[in-house]
């Protein structure tokens, strides 16, 4: 079904909503989710969540063009708390790794210190992707958004594994200077 | 900003990135190779002659050899800008600069060709020219190392080359390929042709041997 069609499901009020995403895009969301728990039956909860909550946005939200990208946000960010909420998650999971590597993106104190909405922060790193090649936008999207691991990334590109850890390296350095020039700062 | 402040803004960004990290995409280059390596290297170790390419040269010397490949899988090959690899070995690429290329080979790639990790300190690569469906293309390796570092490499027990404009040339020809070897000015060059004429993988060759 296509993604309009969903949407006017939710829109209708129409149970059948849940059932019409579940079928089309349940098993990418529920990957995002094991992606970052490392927890099948955690990460099957956050699924269920998810479609309560797109239930609950939509509307006044109309994701028509954009609901997959609309349900992955809201499962990552279900995920994202339940291993900041869950220390023993917290401590296996990928979160940490990869934790510390957007850390080598944060530069360090300045006098341009910068604390801004969330919604700001969003906007920075989307202006930093519209100048990367197609190539490392769709790695550092794979790695950060999909917490896909290197190797989940060189199967999927057909890239080998030194070429994957070099392109994230140089974005994340190009991340680096371009939030320290708009100021940002850990 | 905190620490995980990054992923998960992360999770706002533009929903086209996604939609387009999400597309399945093997990258051709590499598949390209490992089809050929696992298809055609048994018959390429019985099936490859050197090419009579009379036309080439005067001095050309017409024979039959066998041919040894060697399965070099272990080199990763890195997409990057031309002028990034121009700017960095100016001496290497000069020697394309009047490359005679046949008609409709207008997309030019350039690929870092890297073994292991240390990507930085090495200096091979691969220029290909091709036409709009990739029927036609001129892969050009260069290499400062004693061997043409590439997926694959040749070994033939003859000496005998070709020689144009004085220098000595090896050249294999299997099915649609044309494929020649060559130290030019102390970098070793490796050219293939896919679905090029005899004439026009000629004019390729001497137009980057004599501009050398």
């Amino acid at each position: 079904m296509e993604d309009s069609k969903i949407v006017d499901l939710y829109l209708a009020r129409d149970e059948s909503a849940i059932t019409s995403s579940a079928d089309k895009y349940g098993q990418k969301l529920l990957r995002i989710a094991n992606n970052i728990l490392d927890n099948w039956q955690t990460a099957e909860e956050c699924e269920n969540d998810t479609y309560f909550e797109a239930w609950k946005l939509i509307p006044p939200h109309e994701p028509r063009t954009y609901l997959f990208a609309f349900l992955a946000k809201i499962i990552r960010n279900l995920a994202l708390d339940q291993c900041r909420k869950n220390n023993s998650l917290k401590r296996k999971a990928i979160y940490n790794q990869l934790t510390r590597e957007m850390e080598e993106c944060i530069p360090s104190s300045s006098d341009t210190a910068k604390e801004v909405a969330g919604n700001q922060l969003e906007e920075t790193i989307n202006s930093f992707l519209r100048n990367c090649s197609d190539d490392s936008r769709n790695i550092f999207v794979r790695r950060y958004y999909f917490f896909d691991s290197i190797d989940e990334i060189t199967n999927r590109y057909g890239y080998g594994k030194s070429k994957v850890k070099v392109s994230l390296l140089r974005t994340r350095e190009a991340l680096r200077k371009h939030l320290e020039k708009e100021g940002y700062l850990l | 900003m905190k620490k995980d402040d990054l992923l998960i803004a992360i999770g706002g960004i533009d929903p086209a990135y996604i939609k387009a990290a999400d597309v399945e995409i093997k990258h051709p280059k590499i598949i390209k190779w490992n089809y050929f390596l696992a298809g055609a290297i048994p018959i390429i170790l019985v099936a490859f002659l050197i090419l009579p390419i009379t036309k080439a040269s005067k001095n050309a010397i017409p024979a039959e050899r066998d041919i040894k490949v060697n399965n070099k899988t272990s080199y990763e090959f890195f997409e990057i800008q031309r002028e990034e690899a121009n700017d960095a070995n100016p001496e290497y690429f000069s020697i394309l600069e009047k490359i005679v290329l046949p008609k409709g080979l207008s997309k030019t790639n350039t690929y870092l060709i890297c073994s292991g990790n240390d990507c930085d300190s090495q200096n091979n690569y691969q220029i290909v020219y091709s036409n709009a469906d990739d029927s036609k293309n001129v892969m050009v390796s260069l290499s400062d190392t004693n061997e043409i570092i590439d997926s694959y490499s040749l070994e033939s027990n003859s000496d005998v080359y070709t020689i144009i404009a004085d220098h000595k040339v090896k050249i294999f020809k299997y099915e649609n390929k044309y494929i020649s070897l060559f130290n030019l000015n102390g970098i070793n060059v490796k050219i293939e042709t896919n679905g090029l004429t005899e004439e026009e993988f000629v004019a390729v060759l001497e137009s980057i041997i004599q501009e050398g």
